[in-house]
């Protein structure tokens, strides 16, 4: 059996999961239940850290998508951090990095909370209505 | 190598996985092309469990047989649900929709489709057959 595994860590107002092993369908719902436990506590500034993380399918992409709305509605994001190259490689197929923040490293994502910056890349086009 | 017979049930991906790496390192493939091949299959093998099984409350096995030659290796997986034709519906025009109306789904078969070098798809009998190829280097 392929081992998936969340952590979490309390990193000052930041929320971070750290993915080991393989997230796939079946695995998904660990992840999916990380996110409800944290948005149920209205945490809603999130990063993803991918260090250990073996392998990803489009499921795990699918967690992801599933709450960015209602956390970025909630003033939060969820920024992503330490992919190696085959799991980015999966995300910029699908032109992930377009809608979400990949850090290199996870203090650069908790940087950017503590910052506040507002990410322009993540705002829907003006559509003049 | 000897088929690989598992029941259609989500648990079963991890197995599969494993085959399609020991298939990979028989094959001589490299670590980078053998993690897209696993993860073509796998995402074909999702939907099959998932929609072909799952939510059409059927009981199936998903069969999985790897060759290989000098050129290439081969992967076949079979199933005996209704028959799902994924080259039909595998446009990525979702990746222009906004993010909460891409489907999911569509993304896999996309997945599939980018990582191999031939993906095909036909149906045999009560079975969907669904080939992955991945090319070797020449040596």
């Amino acid at each position: 059996m392929n081992d998936f595994k969340v952590g979490i860590r309390h990193m000052d107002t930041v929320t971070v999961f750290d993915l080991k092993g393989y997230l796939d369908a079946h695995t998904a719902p660990d992840l999916e239940q990380a996110f409800l436990s944290a948005i149920d506590g209205r945490k809603y500034n999130l990063v993803v850290n991918f260090r250990d993380l073996a392998y990803i399918s489009s499921a795990g992409l699918g967690v992801l998508m599933q709450f960015i709305e209602d956390v970025r509605k909630n003033e939060g994001d969820i920024k992503l951090s330490n992919m190696s190259p085959r799991v980015f490689n999966v995300f910029d197929l699908l032109g992930f990095p377009m809608l979400y923040e990949i850090y290199a490293e996870e203090r650069d994502a908790l940087e950017k909370f503590r910052n506040n910056v507002t990410h322009p890349p993540y705002q829907k086009p003006d559509t003049g209505e | 190598m000897e088929t690989l017979t598992v029941p259609g049930h989500l648990d079963s991906l991890s197995i599969i996985g494993a085959y399609i790496m020991d298939a990979a390192r028989n094959a001589g493939l490299d670590t980078r092309p053998a993690y897209r091949l696993r993860l073509a299959v796998d995402e074909i093998a999702t939907n099959v469990i998932t929609h072909g099984y799952e939510e059409a409350g059927k009981e199936g096995s998903v069969y999985l047989t790897a060759s290989s030659d000098s050129a290439a290796l081969t992967i076949i997986l079979e199933d005996t649900a209704d028959p799902y034709d994924p080259t039909t519906r595998a446009q990525p025009d979702s990746l222009d929709l906004p993010l909460e109306e891409r489907p999911i789904g569509g993304l896999g078969i996309f997945l599939t489709i980018r990582n191999v070098d031939t993906f095909a798809y036909e149906r045999r009998g009560d079975r969907n057959r669904y080939t992955f190829v991945m090319n070797l280097p020449a040596s």
